[in-house]
């Protein structure tokens, strides 16, 4: 362990990147190592299992959707994977509520899932990466999309990097949090709410030829358009929440994305105000009775 | 020379796709099409990224036409319809249909067409030269896509052109 001490963090990350990407054994036998992306996208490709996936084998789509197999099962769709025109596909299927009145069902599922592709095609012209969408079916409402190579849930690798252990983990993420930091900006001065800031639909993608990951946002079934503060406020503190719920001690990680927020957005002072307002208050309270 | 696939979702459709280029009898083949002597559709190869592209507007334009609620009179015409950034169908058959020039190149779809009769016949009437559909990338008009789908440079770096592309045509209609 003293050796490792006097290691620079920068070089200890590097001689990980240098060990070669294949080479899953490398994080088993060096314990103080911190993995990279790359290593964490290959780890959880060869063992079919992530946070993302949630099993590798689930029932088939069976009869109404020949070739794709389920594997997660949300509040509001079910998603599957498989091929559309020779590409990796997820299909994100919204299903009826039976508790609603049918017409009102339909109407709403349809509204949903409109509102959900209109916000990724004007994401994408801001400029925010997000899996492309091939094919959108307004009968049944699903949404046939880029199944991400190459990638992982900013979820798994924070609690890759964390369970490593080394001291030097906060050097690691910071570079991705500033990344994080950037895009959310970049969205919010779009003025787009994404509504459902987690670490899990922060991907980090890499590819082979790639020297850095690329943040990638995913899931904006409860995305809305909006210029006001307050919303944007709220959008972070539905983040800081998950964030730091699901990553103990991650204060200072948050932070930069903060900071990196701050330093690339037009509009950042008075969101910030808003968020430390929401912060003393909390969400959805009014300071009345 | 002729790729065939089959639609995922419409397993009883095949698609069947052919690169001509150098063709000169452009305003030939266009009262051919629209006097339904033809029946396939003939793109303006200078428009298509990849096929890809074009295998995403047909399943749409099949989708619709299953669903009878196609925009325009032939699953054909839905395709050039599809491929199109805008809603003005007229537009889309000029920029992305066969055009009235001395020389161009085309891409030429055709559905189920097994036997490949279709394609016999249309490669009768065609003056033009069969070539892989691999050449389509090197055909493509990147600066005019980019124009005609008002493609902002943040948009254009999240992904490959035909993915950006890709993504217009699907949401076109989301609103």
């Amino acid at each position: 362990m003293a050796d490792k001490m006097e290691d620079s963090p920068s070089l200890a990350v590097q001689q990980s990147r240098e060990r070669g990407s294949g080479d899953s054994s490398v994080s088993s036998s060096n314990m103080a190592e911190i993995p990279t992306v790359v290593q964490i996208i290959e780890r959880q490709a060869a063992s079919g299992e992530s946070s993302a996936a949630g099993g590798g084998t689930g029932p088939p789509g069976s009869l109404h959707h020949p070739g794709f197999v389920l594997f997660k099962q949300g509040a509001e769709a079910r998603l599957y994977r498989g091929t559309f025109l020779g590409r990796p596909t997820v299909l994100k299927e919204r299903f009826s509520k039976k508790y609603r009145h049918p017409r009102l069902d339909e109407k709403l599922t349809t509204k949903r899932t409109q509102g959900e592709a209109r916000t990724v095609a004007r994401a994408r012209k801001a400029g925010i990466p997000t899996p492309c969408i091939y094919f959108v079916n307004y009968q049944s409402n699903c949404i046939y999309m880029e199944d991400l190579r190459c990638a992982t849930t900013s979820r798994d690798y924070i609690v890759a990097v964390q369970s490593v252990g080394a001291g030097d983990s906060f050097r690691a993420l910071q570079p991705i949090m500033d990344k994080i930091g950037k895009i959310l900006a970049t969205m919010h001065d779009g003025d787009i709410i994404h509504g459902d800031l987690t670490t899990s639909n922060i991907m980090l993608k890499q590819d082979a030829s790639a020297t850095d990951p690329e943040v990638v946002l995913i899931d904006f079934g409860l995305s809305s358009v909006s210029q006001l503060a307050e919303d944007k406020g709220v959008d972070l503190y539905v983040l800081e929440k998950a964030f730091l719920s699901t990553h103990p001690n991650t204060e200072t990680l948050f932070r930069v994305i903060l900071k990196s927020y701050t330093k690339h957005s037009r509009k950042s002072k008075d969101v910030i105000k808003k968020l430390d307002e929401v912060r003393l208050r909390g969400r959805k309270r009014t300071m009345v009775g | 020379m002729e790729v065939s696939t089959t639609l995922d979702l419409y397993p009883d459709t095949t698609v069947s796709m052919v690169l001509f280029s150098g063709v000169t009898n452009g305003s030939e083949v266009r009262k051919k099409i629209m006097d339904g002597t033809i029946e396939a559709a003939v793109i303006n190869a200078q428009m298509i990224c990849d096929p890809f592209q074009v295998l995403v507007a047909v399943n749409k334009a099949v989708h619709l036409d299953k669903l009878d609620k196609k925009k325009t009179k032939t699953v054909f015409g839905e395709i050039l319809f599809n491929l199109s950034p805008g809603n003005n169908i007229l537009a889309a058959y000029q920029k992305f249909g066969v055009q009235d020039a001395e020389r161009q190149d085309v891409l030429v779809v055709l559905l189920n067409d097994l036997q490949g009769q279709q394609l016999q016949q249309v490669s009768n009437i065609i003056q033009g030269t069969r070539i892989p559909l691999e050449s389509l990338r090197d055909i493509r008009d990147e600066q005019q896509i980019i124009k005609l789908f008002k493609i902002s440079e943040a948009e254009r770096r999240v992904g490959r052109l035909e993915d950006v592309v890709v993504c217009r045509m699907a949401t076109k209609d989301a609103g």
